[in-house]
């Protein structure tokens, strides 16, 4: 550490937070070396959970004096890097702040702190029958400050819109330890949309302590069904059919054959052993409208070649055709010992090439992919599995593979990243999407908010060094 | 107000080399009155043909020192302080063209000058389209909806630009060309500089093409509404609305000036759905029994009816080339308390139109009116922890009372004037129009 000695520093942490809320010791350092993507690890100097605005302030006020890097972390769900203390410095925590400040029912709207769990937000709201949208996989655990910070997605974005559709202002410690509102509690606040560009910067641009948000009413009734296919094709051509007809559902995701097979073996789900896919098809709306929008979606499923369609209108036969879903990623480990979640996007009228590209990457460089994603907004998450260790020379192969998806949805007009986030993961490949002067632009923002580089250094931005750590792997551009 | 007039930079030469770069058709300096923002007259106006050239004028300018104001439809030009200096005008008019309709992926992207209304007919062939409704729309551009960034009635269920851009091409001061985002509905690769343009008023870039998400035309579409004595009843109907589990896509509180403009009497709320038949019968059913049980009539509109009603409530502000509009935005929660309270004391002849679920509220009065209207909303608004916004006046109103009120937070407002100085460091677009004079 550059300019203090330790002991002093922590003793400085210690009287901003309290002593309980300094972590130094290396086993306790050990929970925040890594987010939940499992190839990227580094120790933080100190770990602080500071209570509110000021505190937070004056940490990062300290950690500069210290020449420390300053590195926000929710619940550390995050699956890009994002919150990994590459460089060591101070891990900032905000897993204390939890409080929910406001609520107008009325008015559907609610300032929070970033530490409030997503779901346990949502089940709280139930009882005046409202909810928080975004709905991302990790929602048990995740922080709607980390939602916020990686504009997090779900199922359910494809009605409801991502997580910045949803944020109208938000309190930030700037980088210079001072604090900033920016937005307001309701639409139009005058000036640049900070609260906007802020929304998925990951934690490079401010560190986010109150979120003012919408809120949505819930739906009267729901329906959801399940489609068989034989082809990952007659799948996703079922999904471009769909939205082209102009019905854009609640939610629309595909469960390709291998992660059928594997959920059948640690569920018993009773998925067909056979069939390549299955496509889930959830509807919301008032009870008079919601059958006969879903009876459309049948005929279009059917007309598709679908082998067996189930529908679902009861809570319980909705878990039972969603269990697949949400269970997916928990049975990956019947698959294999480790797996990387890629996470890009396609236009949905390129989604039966985009999942052809997948399974040929998969193919060129022998590593087996189970594939659940978002049809319906074109976000695939291929899965790549492998039973050796990232620092294996092998390890090459599943990153190669991971580039070629890649490339191919670039080359399909699509993106690196639809919901994960940038982080570590991704930063090497903007300039596959970006100039160098889209760059720069991005880069003026940043200096804008951060111009010495105290918040979260090196994420999001190409660091020039190889991705992973390992060197990249040999292999033509050929996808 | 504003402070010593700023040095002007010859125009000669730059209209000169900008002539020589778009070529004398292109480069217009005489009856540059007709182009003036706010009584500012320019020295030239130029029609760039495509993004490269928008960046070599935005070069030569900024080389120069000549200051550029963006004009899409000219539909919004009285947003923002009257800027400090304006030599040149780029009108984005010849950019254009549908770049890429990808009606299975509901994206289309446009160059920013496309008129609004032609890229609607051509969506609407195609059973699409994009729910931008910027007052008057029918000679809107898109780029200058989204610059302006000013929402419609449908803006409760689609959202407003700032939903709808998932990516943008932009030409920088200093004459690069940037893009952000891409023709996904997802993304999440860089920051989102989209958010940065909308509002900003050409201030950090000129919009030069721009991607939009898009929604199916909905099968079925009416508006009931419910006629009222005073505001108080339709605060009250848009709570039991907003109470239930219907999902209209606008709802909006008139007061009786507002509803003459349509023909009609009374005060009343106007409640419209959209999608399948059997939805838009359902919210027809329920509200009309709630109206009935507080003895309000209900009337129903459909097909141009309908569009000729929601034109007048998305137009309020823009009514009389005479008035003044103000818009009023507020947590949603407190949109309906302001109306009561303001349908009691607003001067005669003030149209009010209340968006209770967004929280916005919109008036236009003659400008003789302004000065009374203004000293009512403030403290109102203030105190709902809102924001009010001039949002059309004279120059003479403008340079006596502040557009937007209160402005940013001053750590937020030094932000953006750090951002602003980051793409625009020599002021050369739009100086002094947007918040704070930035």
């Amino acid at each position: 550490m550059p300019h203090v000695d330790r002991p002093a520093l922590i003793r400085r942490l210690q009287s901003i937070v309290g002593e309980p809320y300094v972590l130094h010791r290396p086993d306790d350092l050990l929970v925040y070396e890594q987010d939940a993507i499992m190839v990227n690890r580094h120790l933080p100097d100190v770990v602080v959970l500071p209570d509110g605005a000021e505190q937070v302030a004056a940490v990062v006020r300290l950690a500069r004096e210290a020449g420390l890097p300053v590195v926000p972390r929710g619940a550390g769900t995050g699956l890009s890097g994002g919150a990994i203390p590459e460089r060591g410095g101070v891990v900032v925590a905000l897993t204390r702040m939890t409080r929910v400040l406001e609520l107008d029912p009325e008015g559907r709207t609610a300032v929070v702190e970033p530490g409030l769990v997503n779901a346990e937000f949502t089940t709280m709201l139930a009882r005046w029958n409202l909810f928080f949208a975004p709905d991302p996989g990790s929602q048990v655990a995740s922080t709607i400050g980390g939602n916020v910070a990686n504009n997090s997605g779900g199922p359910h974005c494809l009605a409801y819109g991502v997580t910045g559709n949803h944020v109208l202002g938000l309190e930030v410690v700037l980088a210079d330890g001072t604090v900033a509102w920016v937005g307001s509690r309701g639409w139009d606040a005058p000036g640049y949309d900070l609260a906007g560009v802020l929304t998925g910067s990951e934690g490079t641009l401010g560190i986010i302590t109150k979120i003012a948000v919408r809120l949505l009413r819930r739906r009267e009734a729901v329906r959801t069904l399940l489609a068989i296919y034989e082809t990952m094709d007659a799948a996703c051509a079922a999904t471009s059919a769909i939205i082209a007809t102009g019905i854009v559902p609640e939610a629309l995701e595909i469960i390709d054959g291998v992660t059928m097979r594997a959920v059948n073996r640690t569920l018993h789900a009773g998925f067909p052993e056979d069939a390549e896919a299955a496509l889930l098809v959830e509807v919301e709306g008032v009870t008079d409208a919601v059958p006969a929008v879903m009876e459309r979606i049948e005929a279009l499923c059917r007309a598709g070649g679908a082998r067996r369609v189930q529908t679902a209108a009861s809570a319980e036969e909705r878990q039972n055709l969603w269990k697949g879903r949400k269970h997916a990623y928990g049975s990956l480990g019947v698959l294999a010992r480790n797996a990387i979640m890629l996470d890009v996007c396609a236009p949905r009228s390129r989604l039966v090439e985009a999942m052809r590209a997948v399974a040929e990457a998969g193919r060129r460089w022998d590593v087996r992919i189970s594939n659940f994603f978002h049809a319906g907004d074109g976000n695939l998450h291929p899965n790549l599995l492998f039973d050796f260790e990232p620092t294996d020379p092998q390890f090459a192969r599943v990153v190669g593979a991971t580039e070629d998806i890649m490339r191919a949805c670039v080359r399909l007009g699509g993106t690196i990243t639809g919901e994960h986030g940038v982080g570590i993961e991704k930063r090497e490949y903007l300039p596959w999407l970006f100039s160098a002067d889209d760059l720069a632009a991005m880069r003026r923002v940043k200096d804008a908010f951060d111009p010495q580089g105290v918040l979260n250094p090196d994420k999001i931005f190409p660091t020039g060094r190889p991705v992973h750590g390992a060197p990249a792997p040999a292999g033509g551009d050929t996808a | 107000m504003s402070g010593p007039p700023a040095p002007r930079a010859d125009p000669t030469p730059v209209a000169a080399r900008l002539e020589s770069l778009l070529g004398a058709g292109a480069v217009t300096t005489a009856g540059c009155e007709a182009w003036a923002t706010d009584g500012v007259v320019p020295r030239a106006v130029v029609l760039p043909a495509d993004a490269d050239q928008v960046a070599a004028v935005l070069r030569v300018c900024d080389q120069a020192g000549a200051a550029v104001v963006p004009w899409g439809g000219g539909t919004a030009m009285t947003l923002g302080y009257p800027p400090a200096r304006a030599d040149v005008v780029l009108r984005t008019e010849r950019l254009d063209a549908i770049i890429d309709h990808d009606p299975s992926n509901l994206t289309v992207t446009v160059g920013a000058g496309i008129a609004l209304r032609r890229l609607q007919e051509v969506l609407g062939a195609h059973g699409q389209w994009l729910p931008l409704e910027p007052p008057l729309a029918e000679r809107a551009t898109a780029g200058g909806a989204v610059a302006s960034g000013l929402g419609g009635p449908r803006r409760l269920a689609y959202g407003s630009a700032r939903d709808l851009v998932i990516g943008a091409r932009a030409a920088l001061a200093q004459g690069t060309v940037v893009a952000c985002g891409g023709k996904t509905v997802k993304n999440v690769a860089g920051y989102d500089l989209g958010k940065l343009v909308v509002g900003s008023l050409g201030t950090l870039g000129v919009l030069t093409e721009l991607t939009f998400r898009l929604i199916p035309r909905p099968e079925s579409s009416r508006t009931l509404a419910a006629w009222a004595s005073d505001m108080a009843a339709v605060a009250a109907l848009a709570r039991r609305v907003f109470d239930s589990a219907l999902t209209p896509v606008a709802v909006v509180g008139v007061n009786a000036h507002a509803a003459a403009r349509a023909g009609r009497g009374a005060a009343g709320l106007l409640v419209r759905s959209e999608g399948v038949e059997p939805a838009v019968r359902r919210h027809e059913r329920d509200i009309g029994a709630w109206a009935a049980a507080v003895g309000m009539e209900t009337e129903a509109f459909e097909g141009e009816a309908e569009t000729a009603l929601w034109k007048v409530v998305r137009d309020v502000g823009w009514w009389e080339d005479t008035g003044v509009a103000l818009r009023a935005s507020v947590p949603p929660g407190a949109a309906a308390d302001l109306a009561v309270a303001l349908a009691r004391a607003l001067p005669e002849g003030t149209a009010m139109v209340v968006h209770p679920g967004v929280g916005t509220l919109w008036l236009e009065a003659p400008a003789a009116d302004a000065a009374v209207l203004i000293a009512l909303l403030r403290p109102l608004v203030e105190r709902a922890a809102g924001h009010l916004l001039l949002a059309r006046a004279p120059a003479a109103l403008k340079a006596a009372h502040e557009v937007w009120t209160p402005g940013p937070q001053a750590r937020a407002l030094a932000l953006m004037r750090e951002v602003k100085r980051a793409f625009d460091p020599r002021g050369t677009l739009s100086p002094g129009r947007f918040v704070s004079r930035l």
